[in-house]
């Protein structure tokens, strides 16, 4: 139940999308798109690492 | 108690997947997959313990242990299915959950082969 990656997560999505704005307002669109796939990838590899932690552990219990 | 546990973690992630779904859906979607993940993963260790009675008790009563393997696969198969097919659900991809579906049931079918010809080789056997 480690509840602090859920908000780890959450405040790497906020930070995102407030960044988003901001670069948007200014004009630079291109740089928003990249701080949106930068927030993505590093949610991407926090997430990854449960998934296949949950895989692992399914295929044990259930004897896959 | 876990109850309350689950219970808060789930609505706490839902609280946050909803502030982040207008801006960033992507990562809300990330959010729900990880959400999901965790919960599983606490069912999981529960799960555990509840096989490993199971086990013993039919390792006691001398049933034939091997289809109760197969029941087992088909329940993880179906329990990573499903896992699967909600979450492309919740992203929108409706097609692409029926296709999962429909291949983890031929999984299933594939794998629950053996049990098949035992019971008709019992039925030919009896008549």
């Amino acid at each position: 139940m480690d509840i602090d990656l859920l908000f780890k997560i959450a405040g790497i999505g906020i930070l995102v999308a407030v960044l988003n704005q901001v670069l948007t307002k200014a004009g630079r669109e291109d740089q928003a798109m990249m701080t949106t796939i930068t927030g993505l990838i590093i949610v991407l590899m926090l997430v990854i690492t449960q998934i296949s932690n949950l895989f692992e552990t399914v295929r044990t219990v259930f004897k896959l | 108690m876990d109850v309350l546990k689950i219970l808060g973690f789930a609505i706490i992630s839902v609280i946050l997947i909803v502030v982040l779904k207008e801006q960033k859906k992507e990562i809300a979607l990330i959010m729900t997959i990880f959400a999901c993940v965790i919960l599983m993963l606490f069912a999981m260790t529960k799960m555990e313990s509840v096989i490993g009675v199971i086990e013993s008790l039919i390792n006691k009563s001398g049933i034939n242990k091997d289809f109760f393997l197969i029941i087992l696969k088909v329940t993880g198969i179906a329990y990573l299915i499903e896992f699967g097919k909600n979450i492309c659900i919740d992203a929108g991809q409706k097609a692409i959950a029926t296709k999962l579906e429909m291949a983890g049931k031929v999984i299933i079918l594939t794998i629950s082969l053996p049990v098949i010809s035992a019971l008709v080789n019992v039925i030919s056997g009896l008549i």
